[in-house]
């Protein structure tokens, strides 16, 4: 059998031959009662293959499926309603937190007169020796 | 009537699931096809099943319909099955024992030259094929999506599934010749 012609064959069930190698097929068959035989061979074991496939799962697939969705929005819902919770409980708790810590910002502003974030949270005001150091005179001198 | 696949999603979207069962009534052959061609006929192909349309479920409001259902669904499928390949190469590793669907020959009793269960063989066969082979082997031979669409579900070059389906034939027809020269 011609081995070009085989390839040829072979790639005419899934490729798109071009128009020249489609001809020189055609002219193989026409000569070639062997590869004629193998184009049947090719055809029927491919439709085999085909017959193979599996049609179905296990019986109640899809009943089984719809199971497992209906847990999911049923653990979802869960989820939601304990976050939910988390934030209904811990809302007053939270709003305190956060009226009380403005509260002492606003005090500590209003005792130091400094009306800066180290004023609200009363720390120590930096004085300009403290910003120089003194050793540098020694250098400068 | 019969609903079409896109008034089907839109009802499941409005809150009824009735409309999804519909779908996996619709497609369950076609992911089966898929599933057990890659895997075998095993337990874990039924849970690779249900994980496609639970996935399908889960993604449904980000379903833009460039593709069809069926291709995308079995793009999941497809997925989940070379993800339960590589788990199953993880664990062979770990306990080198055959795992289900991963027979290293046709048990003793089927070994006879009458044997004549044809799909048992070529499923045997296909299972033989590595992962990338066996892929475009399913998808192709067994699903029957052509060569362009195959390329789009697995996101290759035409040009490679055309070599892998070669090479997949080439072993596959190698393994069930004796068999069938036999018949």
């Amino acid at each position: 059998m011609n081995k070009k012609a085989l390839k040829l064959l072979q790639r005419s069930f899934d490729e798109n031959l071009s128009e020249v190698e489609r001809q020189s097929l055609e002219q193989a068959l026409q000569t070639s009662s062997e590869l004629r035989a193998e184009k049947a061979r090719i055809s029927t074991w491919r439709k085999s293959v085909l017959k193979s496939a599996a049609n179905s799962f296990q019986p109640f697939f899809a009943a089984k499926v719809m199971q497992r969705i209906a847990s999911l929005k049923e653990v979802q819902k869960l989820e939601s309603i304990f976050f939910e919770s988390l934030f209904a409980a811990f809302r007053p708790a939270f709003l305190t937190a956060a009226i009380l810590f403005l509260t002492l910002l606003s005090y500590n502003v209003g005792k130091s007169d400094n009306f800066s974030i180290a004023g609200a949270f009363a720390e120590p005001e930096v004085t300009l020796e403290q910003v120089i150091d003194p050793t540098i005179s020694f250098f400068l001198e | 009537m019969i609903l079409t696949d896109e008034k089907l999603i839109k009802t499941t979207l409005s809150g009824d699931d009735g409309a999804f069962k519909q779908l996996v009534v619709r497609y369950e052959s076609r992911v089966a096809a898929t599933v057990i061609g890659m895997l075998g006929n095993c337990p874990e192909a039924e849970d690779v099943g249900q994980e496609s349309f639970i996935r399908f479920y889960k993604g449904l409001k980000d379903f833009r319909g460039n593709s069809s259902v069926a291709t995308y669904l079995t793009r999941i499928a497809i997925n989940l099955s070379l993800n339960e390949l590589k788990r199953r190469k993880r664990r062979a590793l770990l306990f080198p024992q055959k795992a289900a669907g991963e027979e290293e020959n046709l048990p003793e009793q089927r070994q006879s030259n009458k044997y004549n269960e044809e799909k048992e063989l070529i499923q045997f066969a296909v299972r033989k094929l590595g992962p990338k082979f066996r892929s475009v082997f399913v998808l192709r031979l067994i699903d029957g999506y052509s060569t362009a669409e195959t390329a789009e579900i697995l996101k290759l070059p035409v040009g490679t599934v055309l070599s892998r389906l070669a090479r997949a034939q080439e072993k596959v027809r190698k393994i069930l010749t004796p068999y069938w020269e036999n018949k």
